[in-house]
């Protein structure tokens, strides 16, 4: 019985996100804020800026997050999925770590400047290619990118997925460094 | 110091402090040196060679400039493989290997002041390949200042070939 086993997936919807702060879609334009693994460090600062871009500009926030193959073969292993499975990656999303933690603290500046947000999720081991895909479909006004990574050793580096969606996208690009 | 051979240690017995010891060597003022693997015991004397390390020796945010930075960075660099310099029991220089979540593991070296331009970090990176080899470990890399010409030498010596860059870094990789 492998359908008892596996819990509720752990979609956008069971982010929690409050309904006063929830996108409808297709109703607002759109700011992209991907988040990652290597985000973890800055999610305040990416959540208060990402707010107050949206505010400004009028749009709403979409999270995003890209799984690699293996992160999302992982994630979906720990969920108790059948490895046959292909699960909607959103239906994952909820697993990540910083993505909870930026939807968690995006919602008071939202409700501040008036705005909202939702989350989407794509699996793709090209993840600075996956953004700008994103971007495109959602005919993205602005992307928010971490601008600096910590490597395994803990150097400071510029991270080259910031830097090729910054040559890539197809609109503006906004850098949050963090420090 | 002893004439003696210093071979590896025992596989499965870490009860011995000597067992730590990788390798001897002499750098080019005449200092000895030797390199172990890096046991809690060390843990004090690491500290002190980064509480005192040149702040215009940091490189690319590392070592981190405060007591509560180096204590969080250590604490996640030593549970994975470091190897150390050691002068007169003082700890002189650190390599470290940390895993990446491609299989491949990331190089740092970090060389006091006063014992730089003697071939130590060379040595240490020598001891640190042939101790990470016999535990397996394969691919490493390394990123580095574009502009940092002295170590990038360092490292086209070492067999590292450069395979990629980013903003003001480069970097190397090579197979152990």
């Amino acid at each position: 019985m492998t359908e008892s086993k596996r819990p509720a997936a752990a979609g956008s919807d069971d982010l929690g996100v409050a309904s006063d702060v929830r996108a409808r879609r297709d109703r607002h334009e759109t700011v992209l804020l991907p988040v990652g693994y290597g985000d973890a460090e800055r999610v305040e600062t990416l959540a208060s800026t990402a707010a107050e871009v949206a505010g400004m500009m009028e749009t709403t926030v979409r999270v995003l997050h890209v799984f690699t193959e293996d992160r999302y073969a992982d994630v979906r292993d720990r969920l108790n999925y059948h490895e046959d499975e292909r699960p909607e990656p959103d239906e994952l999303v909820g697993r990540v770590a910083p993505v909870r933690d930026v939807v968690g603290r995006l919602e008071e500046p939202l409700r501040a400047w008036g705005t909202t947000m939702d989350v989407d999720a794509r699996v793709g081991d090209d993840v600075a290619g996956e953004i700008v895909a994103a971007a495109d479909a959602v005919d993205a006004k602005r992307v928010l990118v971490g601008g600096r990574r910590r490597s395994p050793t803990g150097k400071v580096v510029f991270g080259s997925t910031a830097q090729r969606v910054a040559l890539n996208a197809p609109c503006p690009v906004t850098f949050v460094r963090d420090d | 110091m002893s004439s003696e051979p210093i071979h590896g240690p025992a596989r499965g017995d870490d009860s011995r402090p000597d067992d730590a010891v990788l390798d001897q060597v002499v750098d080019d003022v005449g200092r000895g040196i030797t390199f172990e693997r890096y046991r809690p015991e060390r843990y004090g004397d690491v500290l002190d060679m980064y509480a005192d390390f040149a702040p215009k020796h940091r490189a690319q945010g590392l070592p981190p400039s405060t007591d509560a930075g180096r204590t969080e960075w250590l604490s996640v660099v030593l549970d994975e493989l470091s190897v150390l310099a050691v002068h007169d029991d003082a700890v002189v220089g650190h390599a470290v290997l940390v895993s990446d979540d491609a299989g491949e593991h990331e190089l740092g070296v970090f060389v006091h002041q006063d014992h730089q331009d003697a071939g130590v970090g060379t040595a240490l990176l020598d001891a640190t390949f042939a101790h990470a080899r016999s535990l397996g470990v394969t691919d490493v890399w390394l990123t580095v200042a574009r502009s940092n010409y002295r170590a990038r030498h360092v490292y086209d010596r070492l067999g590292f070939v450069e395979d990629g860059s980013s903003g003001r870094s480069v970097r190397y990789s090579r197979r152990l």
